[in-house]
């Protein structure tokens, strides 16, 4: 289906275009093996298997994960195995494992993707930073990606009320000819209420963009900016943390959510208005040059090669806790606590 | 007489509309009442404006906090199960015997003792029970009616009940809403003697005038509808069933009988492919096994269900009509564009439960026996093959429970669906139900 978003024109594919029955016929003489049942892993896995595809799980064995995945109905020998063991008997191989986890287990995965099989990715990480990871598959296997726009929670929670998740697409390599058929049966499968085209490059530079960018990184950096500038001038720690973080999580995001930033700028105040219409320029000016080496640092590889090393040094887990622990004594995350405490619904006493 | 519970000319407005109309009513120390009324009537509006911030006129008090109030009522369950302090609470106060478990994994029954527990725990000074039987198994309501008895010597009480036989005896007042008003109160006989009263909970046949049958779309009945073999499902080391062995026939109806925690919703849920351990088991369910390729939706759409944790999944921002038009998608909410014929038979069907008016208001701003009459109006609008109604009367006033079971009745005579019914009221399984299952 063509669909304009403002201007552009993009082709997507819904699950009315490519209903369930479609795909269980273009996967039906496949074995699914989903490597990894950690987030997206039981997401992706219950919901093919509710679909009616043959699903198997790779786990390492007597984990927690692999309690859980006896919980949830595989069998051990018989929908539940070890990784290797999984990845030998599946034909179509979801690598579902956390990207320095992809990094780690390659060496032994690889020889055991033998010709006319397909390799799975939910993220382009790993084949986009071949160079950093080491993860080249074999010429002679298709290569494709489902990426949901939710976390696995969500995949399978969306899927149970019998909604969908929107999720990205991409074939990298199409040794069969069908990988793009196979893929979007695949996107189908796992629970895509559609699905848009994208490239493993793509997603992933557009992936670590964003969650560096304005969904964690940049948005906590701005918090902390005008938290540290209110306080400086006296305001209260309730005051600029209500003014900085409350009003937006509470109230203006969820407008946005529901009718867009525009309607925001055309419904707030006329004061507000004025002075959010002629300060968003200044802040564009302010973060571009930001934005662009951050781009720059992802699109280079740059960036991948500097967590990957850092997440394999010595002591990363320490530093990591200590940074985490930090945050959490800044003043303005102190101060956070507290007023989500008071917010009524929070002491209200339910007797 | 000291006064502990004061409504004088009280109004009460909930998302716009008037719930509760010129209230008056007063409670003096050592007194407890039964409160009375139709689903809708706003009995648990009443007794939550004790403690909850809802905005009135008029003149209300209570002499008590929420610290000296214990409260049980079935949307609390949702509240525990959303809210990380409550499951620390419930936790603590679990019954010693059982191990320690996610809370997810209680079943209705021992979701409702439960909660019990915890409201006992605190010794409270009022306590105010909205429906506490609904869910339990016959001995824990006789544990429960004998506990309630106890605690009346030192404890001032308000029931909420539908059921005028769990009326303990010791109760001498009674306080009957209609509409949002005060329709009858005092002393127990003169109010349950007065023709008005009587009227308002007396029933008229209804059912089997207007009902729009629809074929579903399965070519040949199989023989076996539901086949489980050496069935067992577990949870850690909780063992909710254990090696079942059960057929359920073409033209079969069945009750599935048991104590709370039996496996009786798990048994159901293993059905509807709700419960995921029926995968690597032995089960056919319409001639398929499980896991042998079909689809949830597959299975589903030969299904209708009721059920008290459906009707917990609806806890969104969605409008009667919409619950019940999802019925045809077998999704909890609608995600697929629906024909004006679907959304015309989901109308006729609140309109045969009387609840035209409230098609667009939102489930969860409806009463709790509403919200039930519109997740079964969910479950008929498609004819299906198999009918699973999970304590179906929870929540309903008299003349809801005696229009339901007429209607499930009806079903059961007039069309082909088969029934499947878990109840705790033996007197309630419908007289088309022969077969019992018991757990």
């Amino acid at each position: 289906m063509k669909i304009n978003f403002g201007g552009v024109t993009e082709n997507i594919i819904t699950r009315d275009e490519f209903p369930l029955s479609k795909a269980q016929k273009i996967l039906k003489k496949e074995t699914v093996a989903v490597l990894g049942y950690g987030v997206q892993g039981p997401g992706q896995a219950l919901n093919m298997r509710d679909n009616g595809i043959n699903v198997i799980i790779g786990q390492r064995k007597n984990s927690k994960s692999w309690q859980k995945a006896k919980e949830d109905g595989w069998v051990p020998g018989k929908t539940l195995f070890e990784i290797e063991d999984a990845a030998k008997r599946g034909t179509i191989i979801m690598y579902l494992l956390s990207d320095a986890g992809q990094k780690a287990f390659w060496p032994k995965l690889k020889p055991l993707l033998k010709k006319g099989k397909t390799l799975y990715f939910s993220h382009g990480f790993s084949i986009t930073y071949k160079n950093i990871t080491k993860v080249i598959p074999p010429k002679d296997i298709d290569v494709v990606l489902v990426a949901p726009k939710g976390s696995g929670l969500t995949v399978r929670r969306n899927y149970l009320e019998g909604s969908g998740i929107n999720s990205s697409y991409a074939v990298f390599q199409d040794a069969s000819g069908n990988a793009k058929e196979k893929c979007l049966a695949l996107g189908i499968a796992v629970g895509s209420g559609y699905l848009f085209p994208t490239t493993f490059q793509k997603e992933v530079f557009s992936d670590l963009t964003g969650e560096r960018g304005i969904l964690i990184g940049a948005l906590e950096g701005v918090f902390e900016a005008q938290y540290e500038e209110l306080r400086k001038h006296g305001h209260s720690p309730s005051e600029a943390f209500n003014e900085t973080v409350e009003e937006l999580t509470q109230s203006l995001i969820k407008l946005v959510g529901e009718k867009g930033m525009d309607w925001m700028f055309a419904n707030v105040s006329t004061t507000a208005q004025r002075g959010a219409f002629d300060w968003k320029d200044k802040f564009r000016k302010a973060v571009k040059p930001v934005f662009k080496d951050l781009y720059d640092e992802v699109s280079s590889g740059r960036e991948a090669k500097r967590v990957l090393k850092k997440n394999s040094t010595k002591n990363y887990r320490e530093e990591l806790n200590q940074e985490i622990e930090e945050m959490k004594n800044h003043e303005m995350w102190k101060a956070g606590k507290k007023v989500r405490e008071l917010r009524p619904e929070n002491w209200r006493k339910i007797p | 007489m000291k006064k502990v519970i004061v409504f004088q000319d009280v109004f009460i407005r909930l998302q716009g509309k008037e719930v509760l109309k010129s209230i008056n009513w007063t409670v003096t120390d050592g007194q407890s009442w039964v409160i009375l009324g139709l689903n809708g009537a706003g009995k648990s509006t009443l007794v939550k404006s004790l403690f909850e911030d809802f905005p009135y006129t008029g003149y209300k008090s209570c002499i008590y906090s929420s610290n000296e109030i214990g409260y049980v009522a079935f949307d609390l369950e949702k509240k525990i199960h959303s809210s990380p302090p409550f499951i620390n609470i419930a936790n603590d106060l679990q019954f010693k015997k059982l191990p320690h478990q996610p809370i997810s994994n209680f079943s209705t029954g021992e979701m409702k003792k439960l909660l019990i527990a915890r409201a006992l725990a605190k010794k409270p000074k009022l306590l105010i029970l909205d429906e506490p039987y609904e869910g339990l198994d016959y001995s824990a309501r006789v544990k429960l009616a004998h506990e309630i008895k106890k605690l009346l010597k030192k404890t001032q009480l308000i029931l909420i009940t539908h059921r005028f036989d769990e009326i303990p005896k010791e109760i001498g007042r009674i306080l009957v809403l209609h509409k949002g008003k005060v329709f009858a109160k005092g002393l127990r006989e003169s109010v349950l003697n007065q023709k008005k009263v009587k009227k308002i909970f007396s029933h008229e046949e209804s059912i089997g005038k207007d009902i729009v049958v629809h074929k579903t779309s399965i070519k040949k009945i199989p023989d076996i509808l539901i086949q489980m073999k050496n069935v067992t499902v577990r949870y850690g080391k909780k063992i909710v069933l254990n090696k079942i062995h059960w057929i359920m026939k073409r033209g079969e109806n069945w009750a599935i009988v048991g104590p709370n925690g039996a496996g009786k919703t798990t048994l159901l849920k293993l059905i509807t492919g709700d419960n995921i351990q029926a995968y690597g088991q032995d089960i056919k369910i319409f001639g398929m096994q499980k896991g042998s390729g079909e689809s949830v939706w597959e299975i589903k759409k030969y299904i209708s269900e009721v059920s008290g944790d459906l009707q917990l999944r609806y806890q969104k921002n969605i409008s009667a009509l919409e619950v019940v038009v999802s019925g045809f998608f077998d999704s909890i909410g609608v995600y697929r564009g629906s024909s004006k014929n679907q959304i015309n038979i989901a109308k006729k069907w609140l309109t045969n439960f009387g609840l035209e008016k409230f098609a667009d208001r939102r489930f969860t701003h409806l009463s709790q026996g509403q919200q039930r009459m519109v997740i079964i109006a969910r479950a008929m609008v498609k004819s299906p093959l198999l009918l699973i109604l999970d304590e179906p009367l929870h929540g309903l006033d008299v003349k809801n429970r005696k229009k339901v079971l007429e209607l499930v009745y009806w079903i059961g005579k007039n069309t082909q669906a088969h029934i499947l019914y878990v109840t705790h009221h033996k007197n309630e399984i419908p007289i088309c139900v022969e077969k019992i299952l018991y757990l």
